[in-house]
């Protein structure tokens, strides 16, 4: 035991190192994009209305920090509300697809009509519809994301081994029992790997629905700042959507590997 | 007690099957890879209905039987849940069962009747495949049903681990005195194993012949070199049409 702990720490040693020497590499080759950036523009007088220099992405920055933060705010309250809603919806519908050929006929033709409806063509109708609240970007985010989730949960329902239904059955289990103790937990893996997408194209729908109806928010931001010509601040609600995306992105993995910790890792725990 | 049975029936896979499994008895079934082996053990579970015969189990029909979870099934994978610890996959039949388990047994002491004391808190995918099969015997045991299925559950399983897993299954046999009928494709497994082989035929499956073996309990691997077990394995050998010298 002794000598199998000692390996355990040895090995945590080397991932943690292993993490230090990518982040210390990502850093450099960054520091160095960026420094080129500021060098070649000012050297070459680029004007600044077509690329300008991180030091004045960094000053924008600074003057725009406190209503930055509002519209930041606005757009990650629309995600993460069309999140939630397209995976609560995506779960549901999956879960009925799963168990009705006749709902699964009824259902993914319309949801693979819905999600072939660019958000872009549609946000101006639901900015018609709802107004130009929050409502409507919510709807859009919604559009564009819950269908990732509904195929996901469908396929990972039906593909639970067969066997271990067949032993749920030798004990005379009733299927709502068989759903909760053996099927959804089999899903949540291919529920994750949805849910990952649509955390991507829930940060999409959203800044594309602000564009279109809206001067709030990141992509509201985006849209004055383009319209006054002022690209360091337009660099500034580029860089903050990216940054969202990620950090949101994020989250979710984080609770795929809190939730899902059976899931095997790259390294296998077979050996 | 009555004696369980099972008889008769006719579906696509499997023809005129008759067999009586006493209590206690250890029972092997073996048969051509493809004959309906796995068909006939859901069968005999009540997993599968079959077009025409019936399954008895302590005289009652085996959907009432199931339901008073008297049949515990182990298949030809572990099929353990991933996400639940050795002792969690081992309590997952009394969760199901509930109020209507007649008899539980502990967790920890069925956990530990299969060898595998120390590993409560283990989960399958760091467990080797011998282990796996153990704690899927011992999920089988746990709510002490009176008849215990087992379709090849060694079959994935390197030849000395099967051979260890065997012994152990009959000595928890012995000590737990339920009845079991034990599927499987290898020949000498099933002489080693049973007081009694029934043998299939190709596809679809009749009873082609009954062997009883008659050889005491606990076996011994130094059996295997006795008259008594190389004739059975002859008798089952010729009733399948398989002669010494041929290969299947």
């Amino acid at each position: 035991m002794g000598i199998l702990k000692l390996i355990g720490a040895s090995e945590r040693i080397r991932v943690a190192l292993s993490i230090l020497y990518r982040v210390l590499v990502a850093i450099i080759v960054v520091g160095f994009l960026i420094a080129a950036w500021q060098f070649l523009v000012t050297y070459l007088r680029v004007p600044e209305i077509l690329l300008p220099t991180p030091y004045s992405i960094y000053v924008a920055f600074l003057n725009a920090q406190s209503t930055l933060y509002y519209h930041t705010g606005l757009t990650t309250v629309e995600i993460v509300t069309g999140f939630i809603i397209s995976a609560l919806a995506g779960v549901s519908f999956g879960t009925a697809i799963a168990y009705s050929k006749i709902l699964e006929r009824i259902l993914y033709p319309i949801a693979i009509l819905v999600k072939l409806t660019p958000a872009i063509a549609i946000a101006p109708l639901m900015t018609l519809w709802f107004g130009y609240g929050m409502t409507s970007k919510i709807v859009v985010v919604i559009i564009g994301s819950f269908f990732y989730v509904i195929v996901n949960t469908a396929l990972g329902l039906q593909s639970v081994d067969p066997a271990l239904v067949d032993l749920m059955h030798s004990l005379a289990a009733p299927e709502i029992v068989i759903f909760f103790k053996v099927r959804l937990p089999s899903a949540l893996p291919y529920v994750f790997s949805a849910l990952k997408l649509t955390i991507t194209s829930c940060v999409i729908g959203a800044t594309v629905a602000e564009w279109v109806g809206s001067v709030k928010g990141l992509g509201g931001l985006a849209l004055l700042a383009a319209s006054y010509h002022n690209t360091s601040l337009l660099f500034v609600a580029i860089i903050a959507v990216t940054a969202l995306g990620i950090a949101l992105f994020g989250l979710v993995a984080l609770a795929e590997r809190i939730l899902i910790p059976w899931r095997p890792r790259q390294q296998g725990a077979e050996s | 007690m009555q004696y369980p049975g099972v008889r008769g029936f006719s579906v696509d896979a499997l023809k005129e099957i008759s067999f009586n499994v006493k209590p206690g008895e250890l029972v092997s079934v073996v048969g051509p890879s493809g004959c309906g082996k796995t068909t006939l053990l859901k069968i005999v579970g009540g997993l599968l209905r079959p077009s025409k015969g019936k399954v008895l189990i302590d005289g009652e029909d085996v959907n009432i039987a199931r339901k008073k979870a008297k049949i515990g099934f182990v298949f030809q994978n572990p099929v353990l849940l991933p996400w639940r610890t050795a002792i969690k996959n081992v309590e997952l039949p009394l969760e199901v069962l509930g109020q209507s388990a007649r008899h539980q047994v502990d967790p920890l002491r069925v956990l530990k009747q299969v060898g595998l004391a120390g590993f409560e808190s283990t989960y399958p995918s760091q467990l080797s495949g011998g282990m796996q099969s153990r704690v899927a015997i011992a999920r089988a045991l746990v709510f002490d049903p009176e008849i215990l299925l087992m379709d090849e559950p060694f079959g994935a399983l390197d030849e000395i681990t099967r051979e260890k897993l065997g012994e152990d299954l009959v000595r928890l046999w012995m000590e737990t005195k339920k009845s079991i009928v034990f599927v499987t494709h290898s020949i000498p497994e099933a002489v080693f194993l049973a007081q009694r082989v029934v043998v299939l035929t190709a596809r679809p499956a009749a009873v082609a012949r009954i062997v009883s073996v008659g050889l005491p309990h606990p076996r011994t691997a130094d059996m295997q070199a006795s008259r008594e077990y190389i004739d059975r394995v002859g008798d089952v050998r010729n009733a399948l049409g398989l002669s010494w010298g041929s290969s299947s």
